[in-house]
């Protein structure tokens, strides 16, 4: 399983996500490979999840895979309930 | 670090600006004046979020402004603009802190950027910062969550 972590620099942002979206992760007791990186990276590179904030995510084909929008970025919970049906 | 980068220089606190761009132009004035970024590193912040969308608002009332080292930052470097009246950064994306963030590279600046995701992590620490009306008092908040940077 890959999670990609997307956001329009891959700078600030997505790698805050980052840090949450494996927090949330250890608290579902999932595994995954999770990295960062920017929009135009991410509409090139294959991920099973494309996870970030709405505006960012809708711009990505959901062919390529799921595509999970976040509203509040710091909030683990919203992460892991998001996440949760997607293992 | 966060501190390192945060301090009285390039915190300040204001009443209301009329839009998230002024709101963009006024956090980002102390970095300019330090000649840590150039003009066109706030062009590009607005573009960004123009081009984007809204998505620097990380978590309700927080937004953290940011684009490439390439697009004209000197040194990395951080502000803060904490804001009396909220400003909109979208229809229901209302900001009191903005965080500038220039990075010179993808690395450097994490550590800073992991403290402050700490503060962020508390709905109640971010509510204590917007009240703070002296930059000292938003520092002593800051600086509980800031580790001391690595000496390698």
């Amino acid at each position: 399983m890959k999670i990609l972590v997307v956001c329009g620099n891959g700078l600030g942002s997505s790698f805050i996500m980052e840090l949450n979206v494996k927090k949330a992760l250890t608290e579902l007791g999932k595994t995954a490979e999770v990295t960062h990186t920017d929009l135009a990276s991410a509409k090139a590179e294959k991920a099973d999840i494309y996870i970030g904030a709405g505006d960012i995510v809708e711009q990505l084909d959901e062919r390529k895979g799921k595509i999970v929008s976040i509203v509040n970025m710091m909030s683990i919970s919203e992460i892991r309930s998001k996440l949760e049906p997607l293992f | 670090m966060l501190t390192e980068l945060l301090n009285k220089d390039t915190i300040q606190i204001a009443n209301e600006v009329d839009n998230w761009q002024d709101a963009i132009r006024l956090a980002s004035a102390p970095l300019l004046q330090q000649n840590k970024i150039e003009n066109r590193y706030i062009q590009a912040m607005i573009h960004s979020i123009e081009e984007h969308g809204p998505y620097v608002v990380l978590t309700p009332k927080v937004a953290i402004p940011h684009a490439r080292p390439t697009e004209g930052v000197k040194a990395l470097s951080m502000s803060l603009l904490s804001l009396q009246k909220p400003v909109l950064f979208g229809p229901d994306k209302p900001v009191f802190l903005i965080f500038v963030l220039a990075a010179t590279d993808s690395e450097s600046h994490l550590q800073a950027l992991i403290d402050l995701t700490q503060v962020l992590y508390e709905p109640t620490q971010i509510d204590n910062i917007i009240a703070c009306q002296h930059s000292d008092d938003i520092l002593k908040n800051l600086k509980q969550y800031s580790t001391e940077e690595r000496k390698s």
